[in-house]
C-alpha cells in the first residue's frame, strides 16, 4: 500500500488541484449547515469539520433520480435513457462512519440476485477520500458499536488521517492510487504508522457512547409482538428528517410525471416513517400506526438486513440522534431491547 | 424553576390519580444536553419525570389532537353506548394554549376533552441558534444558571446569554401566558415585546421584488421534503395532505425546486388565520429553513385586514369563515 | 369569504416575490356580458404585459 505524508496547509490545495480536472464533492459551509455539494466556483472545502449535515449517499443515490423518460409519437411511446451520462468524481472528506455505509450499500444494490445500474455506475465511478476522526466529533458518535471506528478505511479509497502537524495518506485500494500524483512524493515512514495507530488507539477511547447493537438480533427475533412497541412511539411526528439524513437508509419510492405528451419516471427517497410509505392501491395500510413504522425501522436496520447481509445497517455516525426534532434516541431504544 | 416543576408533578400525579385525565402530554428531560422531549404519562407516578424550563420547545398541541383523533377512531367500532371518552391534559404555555383554541374554534374536539395546566413562559431555545452560538462544535454538557447558558463543547466552555439563544418567535411574543386554562402553574410570566414582532416582516415587505422572490428561492432550495414543519404543526391535521395526494397530484415529489416551493407555499397559505407563532415548524427543520419570514408576514396581514390574531379567544370566529361588509376590496379588478 | 381569501392570497404571493398582477380577482355576475368581455381584455393586457410566467413553472 502506497503512502504518503503531506503538510496540513497543503490539503486544501491538493483538493483545488483535483477539482480542476474532475468533479469533486466535499463538506462545504452553506449558511449555518455544513453539507456535502458538489465544489462549484467559489465553494471552499472544509478540512476541519465535525460531520456534514447530510450524509453523502445523496451522491450514488439521489432524493430524486430521473430513471428513463417517454414521449408520445405517432408510432407509438418512445422511451430514452434517465440521467446523462456521469462522469468520473472524488468524493472528498468523507467520514469513516459515512465511508462505511457505503459498504453497507453495497451489499443491497450491487448484490449477487439483484444489480442497481444507477447507483453501480456512480459508484465504480467514484473515487472515496475518506477523513479520518482523530477525534471523533459528537458526543452522539456510537461507530465501535456497530463494527465501525473512527479511524477505519473500511470502503474508502483513500484514507487521511490527521497527525498533528501533517496529514498521512494511505491509497487503499487501485482506484485511489490513480489520486497519488496529486499528494506529492514525500514517503510516510514507519513512525508515521505508529502515531497513526496511537491516534487510531486515542480515538477509540474518546467515543463515549456504547450501544449493545450487536446483542439484539436474537431478542428481535422473537419479539415482533412485544408491548416494548407501545412505549417508543407516540412522540415520533412522522417526518423523514432520520432517514433523510441517516447515511444508510436507502428505501425509495418511483412514480411517474406526465405533461402533455411527455414523461419521466423518477426514483425518489421515501421514508418508512411517512404514514404513506406502505399504503396499498386499495386504500388499505397494513402499518396502521407510528408503532409499526417504527418497528419496521428498528427491526430492518438491527434484524433484517442481519438476516439477509450479515451486518447490521447503522453506521454509527449519529445523525438521527442530533437532529430528530423530538429528541427519539436510536442508542435508547437499542439499549431498552436489550434488556427486553 | 424548580418550584414550577415540583407544582407541575403534583398537579399532573393529582389529576392522573383522580382520572380527571387518561394519559397527560408534557415534557421531560432529554437524552442531549440542554434538551427536553415530549412525554406521555398514565401512571401517576411517571408524573416525576415531568419538567418545564427553558429548553421545552414543541407545542404539544399537536399530540392532543392526534391522541383525541386515534381515540376516536379506535372507538368507531365500539357500539355507541360503549364508547368512552378520552381526556388528555397537557402541559401548554401561550402558543400552546393558542393552537388548542384552534382546535376548539374548528370543532377538533371537545372543551370536555382536554384539561389544561398551564404554564407562563420566558421563551425557549432554539437549537439550531445555539448550536451556531456555541461555535458550530458539538455540545457535550449545559446546564442553565440564572440567565446565562454555561456550554462545555469540543472546543472549550463558553457563557452564553439566554436571551441570545431564544428562539426569534418567543422574543416578540404577544401571548406568553395562557389564553385559556383549567389550572395555573407559576405566576404570570412578564411580557416579550411585542412591539416589535413585525419589523422583521416590514423590513423584508420594502426590499425589491427580485430581492424577495430570491430570498424565497434560496429557502426554499434547502427543504429536503422531510415534511418535520408539517408533521410538527398543530394546525396541520388534515387527514390526507394534498402532497400526498396523488388523484389527481397536485405536487411533484421529486427534487424539482418548483415542486417544493409549490408544496411550502400551499402549506404556508394554509395557515391563514391558523398560525399562532409558536416557532415548532422552525425549530424541528433539520436545514433550517427560515419559515418564520413567511409565516408571520400571514399572521400579520391577518390582522391588519380581519383584526384577528389566531387562537387568541375563544370566542372568536376563524377569519376564513366568516367576513363582514366592509372588508377590504381595493385589490378587485375593476377596468 | 372569497374575497378574504383573495385579499391575503394577493398579498401574500407579492410577499414572496410573484407578480401581483398576475393574480386577478373580480365579480362578475351572469348577465353582464359586456363587463366580462372588459374583465378579460384586461387581463390578458395586464399579463401579456408581463410576458411568459417563469417563477413556480414545473419543467419536466
Amino acid at each position: 500500500m502506497e503512502k504518503r505524508l503531506i503538510k496540513k496547509e497543503a490539503l486544501t490545495g491538493i483538493i483545488g488541484k483535483i477539482a480542476a480536472d474532475t468533479t469533486v464533492c466535499a463538506p462545504v459551509k452553506v449558511e449555518d449547515n455544513v453539507l456535502f455539494k458538489v465544489l462549484e466556483k467559489g465553494d471552499e472545502p472544509l478540512v476541519t469539520f465535525a460531520n456534514s449535515k447530510n450524509a453523502p449517499k445523496n451522491f450514488f443515490f439521489p432524493r430524486s433520480e430521473v430513471m428513463l423518460r417517454y414521449t408520445r409519437t405517432t408510432k407509438g411511446m418512445e422511451f430514452s435513457g434517465g440521467e446523462k451520462e456521469v462522469g468520473e468524481a472524488v468524493l472528498f472528506g468523507v467520514r469513516p462512519c459515512d465511508t462505511r455505509s457505503f459498504v453497507l450499500l453495497d451489499m443491497l444494490f450491487d448484490q449477487e440476485k439483484y444489480k442497481d445500474p444507477y447507483y453501480i455506475d456512480k459508484r465504480q465511478k467514484t473515487t472515496i477520500v475518506s477523513l479520518a476522526c482523530a477525534h471523533p466529533p459528537y458526543a452522539a458518535c456510537f461507530c465501535t458499536s456497530v463494527d465501525g471506528h473512527p479511524v477505519s478505511s473500511a470502503g474508502a479509497d483513500v484514507l487521511l488521517v490527521d497527525l498533528g502537524d501533517q496529514y498521512l495518506a494511505e491509497f487503499v485500494t487501485a482506484k485511489g492510487e490513480k489520486l497519488l500524483k496529486y499528494f506529492g512524493d514525500a514517503k510516510a515512514d514507519t513512525a508515521a504508522d505508529e502515531k497513526k495507530e496511537a491516534i487510531a488507539a486515542q480515538a477509540e477511547q474518546e467515543i463515549k457512547s456504547h450501544i449493545p447493537a450487536k446483542a439484539i438480533k436474537p431478542i428481535l427475533d422473537v419479539n415482533f409482538e412485544h408491548p416494548f412497541w407501545n412505549t417508543i412511539y407516540q412522540k415520533c411526528l412522522a417526518c423523514g428528517t432520520c432517514t433523510f439524513l441517516c447515511p444508510t437508509c436507502h428505501c425509495f419510492d418511483i412514480n411517474d410525471e406526465m405533461k402533455d405528451g411527455d414523461g419521466r419516471r423518477l426514483r425518489n427517497w421515501d421514508s418508512c416513517m411517512f404514514p404513506m410509505f406502505t399504503k396499498e392501491t386499495s386504500g388499505h395500510n397494513p402499518r396502521t400506526s407510528q408503532k409499526e413504522r417504527w418497528r419496521q425501522r428498528a427491526m430492518h436496520k438491527f434484524k433484517y438486513y442481519v438476516d439477509n447481509f450479515n451486518a447490521i445497517a447503522c453506521v454509527g455516525c449519529g445523525r438521527c440522534v442530533k437532529y430528530c426534532p423530538v429528541n427519539t434516541d436510536i442508542r435508547k431504544i437499542v439499549a431498552d431491547i436489550s434488556k427486553l | 424553576m424548580e418550584n414550577i416543576d415540583k407544582k407541575l408533578r403534583e398537579e399532573a400525579k393529582r389529576l392522573l390519580e383522580e382520572k380527571k385525565v387518561g394519559v397527560l402530554v408534557g415534557y421531560e428531560t432529554g437524552t442531549l444536553p440542554l434538551t427536553a422531549t415530549p412525554c406521555f404519562i398514565t401512571n401517576p407516578e411517571d408524573a416525576e419525570k415531568l419538567v418545564w424550563n427553558a429548553f421545552c420547545t414543541q407545542n404539544l398541541a399537536k399530540f392532543v389532537h392526534d391522541l383525541i383523533s386515534q381515540h376516536r377512531e379506535s372507538q368507531k367500532r365500539v357500539k355507541p353506548e360503549d364508547r368512552k371518552k378520552k381526556i388528555v391534559g397537557v402541559v401548554a404555555r401561550g402558543c400552546t394554549t393558542r393552537s388548542i383554541v384552534l382546535h376548539l374554534q374548528e370543532r377538533q374536539y371537545g372543551r370536555d376533552e382536554v384539561v389544561i395546566i398551564g404554564v407562563p413562559c420566558t421563551g425557549y431555545v432554539d437549537g439550531k441558534r445555539l448550536s451556531v452560538l456555541a461555535g458550530g462544535d458539538d455540545i457535550r454538557e449545559g446546564s442553565l444558571e440564572g440567565d446565562q447558558l454555561l456550554v462545555k463543547t469540543t472546543a472549550g466552555e463558553k457563557r452564553i446569554p439566554l436571551q441570545d439563544a431564544l428562539a426569534g418567535n418567543c422574543l416578540t411574543c404577544r401571548f406568553n401566558n395562557p389564553v385559556l386554562s383549567d389550572l395555573m402553574i407559576g405566576a404570570q410570566a412578564p411580557p416579550m415585546k411585542p412591539e416589535q414582532e413585525y419589523t422583521e416582516i416590514e423590513a423584508f415587505e420594502n426590499l425589491p421584488t427580485a430581492e424577495r422572490w430570491a430570498y424565497f428561492t434560496k429557502e426554499m432550495n434547502k427543504c429536503i421534503r422531510c415534511y418535520a414543519c408539517r408533521q410538527a404543526c398543530p394546525s396541520c391535521y388534515c387527514n390526507t395532505c394534498f402532497v400526498e395526494q396523488s388523484q389527481p397530484q397536485w405536487v411533484g415529489l421529486g427534487e424539482d425546486a418548483t415542486d417544493t416551493q409549490v408544496f411550502q407555499l400551499m402549506r404556508l397559505f394554509h395557515m391563514v388565520g391558523r398560525c399562532v407563532d409558536c416557532g415548532s415548524c422552525v425549530s424541528v427543520c433539520p436545514m433550517g429553513v427560515d419559515l418564520r419570514k413567511f409565516l408571520k408576514k400571514i399572521d400579520k396581514d391577518v390582522f391588519e385586514l380581519f383584526e384577528n390574531r389566531a387562537g387568541s379567544s375563544l370566542e372568536d370566529t376563524p377569519p376564513l369563515s366568516i367576513f363582514k361588509e366592509h372588508d377590504k376590496e381595493d385589490f378587485i379588478f375593476n377596468p | 369569504m372569497a374575497r378574504r381569501k383573495f385579499a391575503a392570497l394577493k398579498r401574500f404571493l407579492d410577499y414572496i416575490g410573484l407578480e401581483g398582477d398576475r393574480t386577478i380577482f373580480t365579480w362578475i355576475s351572469a348577465s353582464e356580458g359586456e363587463r366580462f368581455a372588459n374583465v378579460i381584455k384586461g387581463v390578458t393586457a395586464k399579463v401579456r404585459a408581463l410576458g411568459p410566467a417563469s417563477k413556480l413553472v414545473n419543467k419536466l
